[in-house]
């Protein structure tokens, strides 16, 4: 074998290695359309300060699709506690929704916009 | 997420990076590795491991850790190449703790070690008294290498004046049943002429050899695949 190959292998895997490691900051950001997680959270967020409650479980649902996309991507750069924890988070609001609670659901989604903040850096 | 399938992606990446960082190191025997040299491989492998199955944390930082490591040892390594008062500070020195079939308590105490484990190691080498040892020394590795006193020492040809033949290094001809080519080129030989080799050794085609080995007198070494198959001896060349 040459020797550029033989050097080029291993300096190409790692490259593809340390790409897969450190580009979950990159791969949260939307790709399609219903991907944005954070734009549903914001749109969220107005539904419930207006207490249309019905509208904010209809962006909750988007946004939990939309995390399932998003998690598929970062799964192997991201912290799996900083995972569950989003997805807790998520659940939680669900709860606080159907109980009409503006503070506790208001609360939620702070968390989750500080843990999407701190995904994947 | 399906962990299982995170974690097979961190192994695939922790074994090939291993793997790459130890060609990077090196062929350094285990038998030639210091004490420090054999804690730093475990702790490389360690932290791959960590790498590969702690999920609460990022994959990433484990790697750098590991890339700081493996780079920590190349530099030391290549300073112990380049100056050898650094290697005998960093690596230590062979002390000697036989001399002249006396034991250096003194050099012992230094070393830690205890005469039990000066005599286990004398008995891994053959030596089951002590006033037949000339040197004994204790290499940064932590090996005895022994020097026996010239009459305890086993008879050679040189020693009665025997005249050997020259046996040099052999080559593989058939290697689990394929032939090289390059070292039979080199003998200067083809398959024709191997393969009337091993018939004349009653053997039908390349498939059924193993192994066929040819020394620097020409003489060759042949395996079958069944062991019950009555080989001829070993067949010297005209």
């Amino acid at each position: 074998m040459k020797k550029s190959i033989r050097i080029l292998i291993p300096v190409i895997l790692l490259a593809f290695f340390i790409a897969v490691m450190t580009t979950g900051a990159i791969l949260k950001k939307p790709m399609g359309e219903k991907d944005d997680l954070i734009h549903y959270i914001e749109l969220m967020e107005e539904e419930i300060l207006n207490q249309n409650w019905k509208e904010a479980s209809d962006h909750l649902s988007d946004a939990k699709k939309a995390w399932k996309k998003v998690v598929r991507r970062i799964q192997f750069s991201a912290e799996r506690d900083e995972i569950n924890e989003l997805h807790k988070t998520l659940d939680r609001t669900s709860g606080f929704i159907k109980a009409k609670d503006k503070g506790g659901a208001m609360a939620e989604l702070a968390e989750a916009q500080n843990i999407w903040t701190e995904l994947g850096k | 997420m399906i962990e299982s399938f995170v974690v097979v992606v961190r192994a695939i990446i922790a074994f090939f990076t291993l793997l790459i960082f130890t060609r990077i190191l090196g062929k350094q025997q285990i038998s030639q590795l210091s004490f420090f040299d054999y804690i730093t491989g475990i702790t490389i492998g360690s932290i791959a491991a960590t790498l590969t199955t702690d999920l609460t944390s990022r994959a990433w930082p484990h790697w750098v850790g590991l890339f700081l490591w493996t780079l920590l040892v190349f530099i030391f390594q290549w300073i112990t190449l380049k100056g050898r008062n650094i290697a005998k500070y960093i690596d230590g020195e062979p002390a000697i703790v036989i001399l002249k079939g006396k034991i250096m308590e003194d050099t012992l105490k230094k070393t830690r070690y205890r005469a039990a484990d000066l005599l286990k190691l004398l008995r891994s080498k053959d030596v089951f008294e002590i006033s037949e040892v000339e040197y004994a020394v204790l290499e940064t590795s932590g090996e005895l290498s022994i020097l026996k006193k010239a009459e305890s020492l086993p008879l050679t040809p040189k020693d009665i004046g025997l005249l050997t033949s020259y046996k040099g290094i052999s080559r593989e001809l058939i290697y689990d049943g394929k032939v090289m080519e390059q070292n039979l080129n080199y003998i200067g030989k083809d398959e024709k002429w191997l393969l009337n080799q091993i018939r004349s050794n009653g053997f039908g085609s390349f498939d059924e050899v193993f192994l066929v080995l040819i020394d620097e007198s020409n003489k060759l070494f042949i395996d079958g695949y069944r062991d019950s198959r009555n080989e001829k001896e070993p067949k010297t060349l005209e």
